[in-house]
């Protein structure tokens, strides 16, 4: 049984690197400490990986294990070491001119999003981004259903706030995938 | 009937669970309901749902920027990390051990043993020394908490103290520096030529052992372009390999990784893509 958990979190990390990094980058908003919390997670899981419940997705059981290590041993250091948040646009700045030319709107969502306190907007890119359920994402990140609720509430009435302050914004975008 | 609608007036939350679809179809009826007959209710609603945005395909911009091949490796690490003391041995390892110190130190004497003395109180006191220079902005450091401060921070503030004089005194001849070298870097088990060691603009200027909590900590000093100190440091690690990584410290760059036991860093008030390529080139050469 665990050997088959092992097998799985072994095969299985490889397909979620990127959006293990993508998240770390969205709770760090460094890259360099993404990359490094993508580190721990790897080791973390492969040691704990007896512990996996096979049947049960992951991803989300890979994003608990970054979100805590985040939490109880990177954050509080970066923050002592005066390296925390750092500035929103220049870490979402995306190399590349194509890349500027044609995700105008989605870059100034990423803008807009940044602008929100971190736990709302680290609540919103797993809800409505990754695409957890309410109950994953209070899983996740460890609080009750409530506050992910409240938080959600919050950030959307802030950025809903932000349409009213420039209604000619065009709201929607087509789907690239 | 539905516990929530017992709770009082409909709030945000349930406004932003019913555009969610996270409402059952008859909580989801009775809050059409009073959005129908209150203006107000209808306004907030709006304003929710107004706050919606494309948020997947802008994250999806995040993705397309993921360093892939980094990430890639940094799993083979973990999944695989090399065994601890894998760096080769270069044959001349005997003349280092021949070579009587005192005689071949191009900055023998006193100095040097003054240096010495300097070095050791600052890394084996790293936290004492932080107090002493009271840095802006760090909190106080209480004295039960030894382990506040990491290798690279210690390195960082003795670092910070180096300038172009510092170092530019100290040439010796091509022999000189080599046992000098060796000698060091024998501290840690290690044995590589000067030449192997100085990579892009930096010229050796001078290996030293330093003491960092109990265990030796190598530092190879360099002059960048003639001009800027900066210090390529190998101390041993139990930790899993990293690849290479950047980070600010004492307002200095760093490029640092762990490979085959060891931590490795070089520091120094330079481009940080220019240490990146520096750091890479060792961790080349020393695999």
């Amino acid at each position: 049984m665990s050997d088959d958990a092992s097998d799985i979190v072994r095969e299985g990390l490889a397909g979620h690197l990127v959006r293990l990094w993508r998240y770390g980058l969205v709770l760090s908003s460094s890259r360099e400490t993404a990359e490094d919390l993508v580190q721990a997670t790897c080791v973390r899981a492969l040691e704990r990986s007896g512990q996996f419940q096979p049947g049960t997705k992951l991803d989300r059981w890979l994003f608990s294990i970054l979100n805590s290590i985040w939490k109880n041993e990177i954050r509080s250091q970066k923050i002592r070491q005066g390296a925390g948040l750092v500035d929103a646009e220049e870490v979402l700045t995306t190399d590349g001119a194509a890349n500027i030319e044609t995700n105008i709107l989605a870059r100034q969502v990423l803008t807009e999003v940044q602008s929100l306190p971190e736990v709302q907007r680290v609540t919103v890119f797993l809800v409505y981004a990754e695409g957890l359920t309410y109950k994953e994402a209070a899983g996740t990140l460890d609080v009750p259903i409530g506050t992910i609720m409240s938080r959600l509430a919050a950030a959307r009435a802030k950025l809903g706030q932000l349409n009213e302050a420039a209604p000619a914004r065009g709201k929607e975008t087509d789907r690239r995938k | 009937m539905s516990s929530w609608r017992d709770r009082g007036p409909v709030t945000d939350e349930d406004l932003v669970a019913y555009l969610d679809g996270q409402l059952a179809g008859e909580e989801a009826e009775y809050l059409e309901r009073e959005v129908n007959v209150d203006r107000a209710l209808e306004a907030r609603l709006e304003l929710l749902r107004g706050g919606k945005r494309p948020f997947a395909d802008a994250y999806d911009l995040l993705l397309r920027d993921a360093p892939d091949a980094r990430l890639k490796q940094i799993l083979k690490l973990a999944i695989d990390p090399p065994p601890p003391p894998v760096v080769e041995l270069e044959p001349s390892v005997q003349e280092t051990a021949r070579a009587p110190r005192a005689e071949t130190e191009p900055w023998g004497g006193w100095r040097m043993l003054a240096a010495a003395a300097v070095l050791l109180a600052v890394f084996s006191g790293g936290l004492i020394f932080s107090r002493f220079m009271n840095l802006p902005g760090e909190l106080p450091q209480v004295a039960s908490a030894p382990k506040a401060m990491g290798w690279r921070a210690t390195v960082a503030i003795y670092q910070k103290l180096f300038v172009k004089e510092t170092l530019e005194n100290t040439a010796g001849d091509a022999q000189s520096q080599s046992v000098n070298l060796r000698a060091a870097l024998s501290s840690v088990g290690l044995d590589l030529s000067v030449e192997k060691v100085s990579v892009g603009p930096l010229q050796f200027k001078r290996a030293d052992v330093l003491n960092f909590r109990g265990k030796p900590l190598v530092q190879v000093a360099y002059l960048y372009n003639g001009e800027t100190p900066v210090s390529f440091c190998i101390i041993k690690s139990a930790k899993p390999a990293l690849e290479v990584m950047a980070e600010q410290r004492e307002g200095l760059n760093i490029a640092h990784w762990r490979s085959s036991g060891y931590g490795f860093m070089v520091i120094g008030d330079v481009p940080a893509g220019a240490l990146d390529e520096i750091a890479r080139k060792l961790k080349q050469r020393l695999s």
